[in-house]
């Protein structure tokens, strides 16, 4: 018999019980868990700093769009991932997540190096069984969205760091180039600049952002 | 009947002033055919004069002064072709007043010539000729006539040879033919400078320059070649050379030249008091040479003599009874010598010659012994001190007159010199206000420009409003865009994905419990589906559209009563899309609004202040009401702000109305064309 200690962080209660259904549904007989589930930051932090003191968690399921600590310390479940990695190495972070966005799935990866990391969109209650035990068993466990987008960047030659990465995103969510010193601590020059270096790494001659983004949506950077 | 009257008066004056004019033609006609025939020379001379006399007195009760001073001098003309001499100073005279009187400048230089001409060679006062060849002298002078001046200083110069001033004489004859050598060819031009020539030889003589009055001599014959009928004057420069040579004391030159000459006794003959004076001369140098014959010498003398007597020319007669009288004196004949110098003596007191009734007197002197020499030679001393004493009361008079002139000139000088400075002052006076002009044109131009100017920031002022308005909607579509997404995206998707999940893992599942589960997630979905068509609602009303220009106007229109401390009230219609409206149109709109807000609160003494903007029948009205004092629209001028708001009407092919009355507050009405006819 194997206890597996579980905690699940969404602010869906419909897709914690979603996960819970699943997980109970393919467990293996040999498997007892025992799953706390939190709302929010707030809720989960208390749970992982509890967990730390005690008996820490297997495995860790986050959201990534999570309601904000009252502290404003965290603010996302990226956040909590780093809080769990430090107080509970040893504990399996997975990532679930509605993001399919490539600039999100490379922070993500970069900052977190999730065991499991699972796109919501193109999830199966298969899948999830999948992952849950790979990861269990040998981690990780990268579902076929991010694996494509990892065998994108890797196959191009193109070096974009975080920011360019960001602006590429913002100006992909339709942020103004005028505006974008307010989500990112640059001056409006200093992006153009940096707006004017990308056009080139991507061979845009017509200088238009639309061609900017469509190049860079092709190459996975988006 | 007095209507009629007029009439009758009227076609009277208009009979009678044909009549007039027909007149004064035929009257024109006759002056003129007179005057053509006062000039031929085939009639005598008194049908010329009564001519020239008949057309003048025409022309002076033709009243018409140009004709009258044309006849009048013609008239003189005739009087001098005929020999009335005084008839013709007398009109000449008359010429000259009228020519005055017709500030005709050449007809008063010519008659002021013609009148010097009168008294130098008729009445031979001499200083009333030079007084008017002066004045002659400045007009022409005036008028550049440079052929009438060398003729006047000619004459003037001879005048003044007369007068024995015979410096001045010589430097008017030089200037008189250094205007001459400078003029082109005409026809009497080597007349006129034999004339000077001749003149200058003689004058040059009486000064003692006897080199200088020879070459003047042989210049003058030299001419002579080239004049017709030169012969006389040829030889009349021949005698002038000659005496100078005796003056000179070259007795022999003068002796080959009377040879010469008297080879042309036949000649000579045709004026036989110059060939007795060539005579005398001749016999005289011979006298004067010494080495003569005595008898031959004198018959010669009483030859000449006896053509003087034979054509009674009384000084032939004196010239050479003074020579006899020498030649005899010479010769110890007392008695003889006596006799021709009393003769002389008594001659030269008839016909004032000076100079000879001088030398008569000397020479009786000589003759005579005790009392009676005495006394002829008291008298030639008393003679010739009143020579010299009128020689120079002459000269000074000519001094006083050419002084007069010059005042005159030096008058006329200062007169023209003051008509310069005012010439130019007018001109200086002219060029200022030209520059002021243009400076106050400049500035109002300017003015205008900097208002045009202040106009166009204003408006640019508003059109970022409405860009910054625009700018703002379109960052509420964004926020709009993103809320719904990440409504869309964290709400709804994840709650489906829930469901989902679960779902899918009950697929597999059966039993009572599995499907009431499954009809849970439904119910679910359901909600879900609720949710979407929620946001899918809210994404379909525009929530911020057209709203900017009345958000605009709102704010303006509250912040400038809160400023003016006015109530306000702003009503709009919602049927008006601003969108399709031009922006010309809602800036115009805008500023008079602010402008008439203004205007309220300067001027209306206002409580409250309504706004309304409505559309009627496709045109948009706004309405700007308040409830100040009024004021009558008939009187009160328009202002610059009123003049700028309907032009801003007027900008969109709007039209502006104001309705006050005292009192009763105020409503400025503005009517703006909604959407053109062809939308």
């Amino acid at each position: 018999m194997t206890d597996i200690k579980i905690l699940m962080v969404d602010d869906h209660p419909i897709i914690l019980e979603g996960y819970q259904n699943v997980l109970m549904a393919v467990k293996k007989e040999n498997q007892t868990l025992h799953i706390d589930t939190a709302n929010n930051c707030d809720t989960a932090v208390i749970m992982i700093e509890r967990a730390a003191k005690a008996r820490p968690y297997d495995v860790c399921f986050f959201d990534i769009s999570l309601p904000a600590s009252e502290d404003g310390r965290y603010t996302s479940g990226e956040d909590l991932a780093l809080l769990a990695k430090k107080l509970l190495p040893a504990t399996k972070i997975v990532i679930l997540t509605m993001f399919n966005e490539s600039f999100r799935i490379h922070n993500i990866i970069k900052e977190i190096e999730p065991d499991g990391f699972l796109i919501k969109s193109d999830l199966t209650s298969v899948e999830l069984a999948d992952a849950f035990h790979q990861i269990i068993k040998s981690p990780p466990y990268y579902s076929t969205t991010v694996n494509n987008f990892i065998k994108k960047t890797i196959s191009s030659e193109i070096y974009v760091d975080d920011i360019n990465r960001k602006i590429l995103h913002l100006l992909s969510q339709g942020i103004k180039t005028r505006s974008l010193s307010e989500y990112i601590g640059l001056t409006t020059s200093a992006i153009e600049k940096r707006k004017k270096q990308l056009k080139l790494l991507f061979l845009v001659s017509d200088g238009k952002d639309e061609t900017l983004l469509e190049e860079a949506r092709q190459r996975g950077y988006l | 009947m007095k209507p009629l009257k007029f009439k009758f008066v009227y076609c009277l004056l208009v009979l009678s002033l044909t009549c007039f004019s027909q007149n004064k033609k035929s009257l024109l006609d006759s002056i003129i055919e007179l005057r053509r025939l006062s000039n031929q020379s085939s009639l005598t001379n008194n049908q010329r004069v009564a001519a020239a006399l008949r057309a003048n007195e025409l022309s002076k009760s033709s009243a018409h002064d140009t004709t009258y001073f044309k006849s009048d001098r013609n008239l003189s003309f005739v009087y001098l072709m005929t020999g009335n001499y005084d008839q013709f100073g007398e009109s000449t005279l008359n010429n000259l007043e009228l020519a005055t009187k017709l500030n005709d400048s050449i007809a008063i230089g010519i008659a002021n010539k013609n009148l010097g001409y009168y008294y130098y060679q008729i009445k031979e006062d001499n200083s009333t000729a030079y007084k008017y060849y002066l004045n002659a002298l400045i007009y022409f002078d005036a008028l550049s006539n440079l052929r009438e001046q060398a003729e006047i200083l000619t004459s003037i110069a001879a005048i003044q040879d007369d007068e024995k001033d015979y410096l001045g004489s010589e430097q008017n004859a030089i200037e008189a033919l250094k205007i001459l050598n400078s003029l082109d060819y005409y026809k009497d031009q080597y007349l006129d400078k034999y004339l000077v020539l001749n003149l200058l030889g003689i004058v040059s003589l009486k000064l003692g320059n006897y080199e200088e009055s020879i070459s003047y001599h042989n210049q003058a014959i030299e001419l002579t070649k080239r004049l017709k009928n030169n012969y006389y004057l040829n030889l009349q420069s021949k005698n002038n050379l000659a005496i100078t040579y005796r003056d000179k004391g070259d007795l022999e030159t003068t002796l080959s030249i009377y040879r010469e000459l008297l080879e042309e006794t036949e000649v000579l003959k045709k004026d036989m008091s110059f060939y007795a004076l060539v005579l005398e001369n001749y016999a005289f140098t011979k006298f004067l040479y010494g080495n003569y014959e005595y008898k031959t010498l004198e018959s010669d003398l009483k030859y000449a003599l006896k053509i003087g007597d034979s054509i009674e020319d009384q000084y032939t007669i004196l010239a050479v009874s003074i020579d006899l009288a020498k030649f005899y004196k010479a010769n110890k004949k007392k008695d003889s010598a006596l006799k021709y110098a009393k003769e002389s003596y008594k001659i030269s007191k008839d016909i004032p010659i000076n100079d000879l009734y001088l030398e008569s007197m000397l020479i009786l002197a000589n003759l005579t012994k005790g009392e009676e020499s005495k006394s002829y030679l008291e008298e030639h001393i008393a003679l010739s001190d009143s020579l010299l004493d009128r020689e120079r009361k002459v000269r000074n008079k000519f001094a006083r007159i050419k002084y007069g002139t010059d005042q005159l000139e030096a008058k006329n000088k200062q007169i023209s010199k003051e008509n310069l400075y005012l010439l130019i002052l007018s001109i200086g006076l002219l060029l200022t206000a030209i520059l002021v002009y243009l400076v106050i044109s400049q500035r109002a131009k300017n003015r205008k420009l900097r208002l045009v100017q202040v106009q166009q920031k204003a408006n640019e002022a508003i059109y970022n409003l409405l860009l910054g308005q625009q700018d703002k909607v379109d960052e509420a579509r964004a926020k709009e865009k993103i809320r719904v997404s990440k409504e869309l995206h964290d709400g709804v998707l994840g709650r489906l994905f829930g469901a989902r999940l679960s779902l899918d893992v009950m697929n597999s599942k059966e039993g009572k419990e599995a499907v009431k589960t499954r009809a849970n997630y439904i119910a679910q979905l359901k909600t879900i589906e609720e949710d979407i068509r929620k946001i899918s609602h809210e994404l379909n009303t525009d929530f911020v559209a057209g709203s900017g220009f009345i958000e605009i106007l709102t704010e303006l229109i509250e912040t400038q009563s809160k400023a003016y401390g006015l109530g306000h009230e702003f009503k709009y219609d919602f049927d008006i899309s601003w969108d399709l409206v031009p922006n010309k149109t809602k800036i115009n709109m805008y500023r008079i609004i602010q402008e008439s807000m203004q205007n309220i609160f300067k001027h209306a003494e206002a409580k409250t202040i309504k706004i309304s903007i409505s559309l009627e029948k496709n045109v948009i009205c706004l309405d700007i009401i308040d409830d100040g004092i009024g004021f009558d629209t008939s009187k009160s001028k328009k202002g610059i702000g009123l003049k700028n708001m309907t032009s801003r009407a007027a900008d969109c092919d709007g039209t502006i109305t104001l309705s006050s009355q005292i009192n009763q507050g105020s409503t400025i009405n503005v009517k703006i064309p909604y959407l053109s006819e062809t939308l």
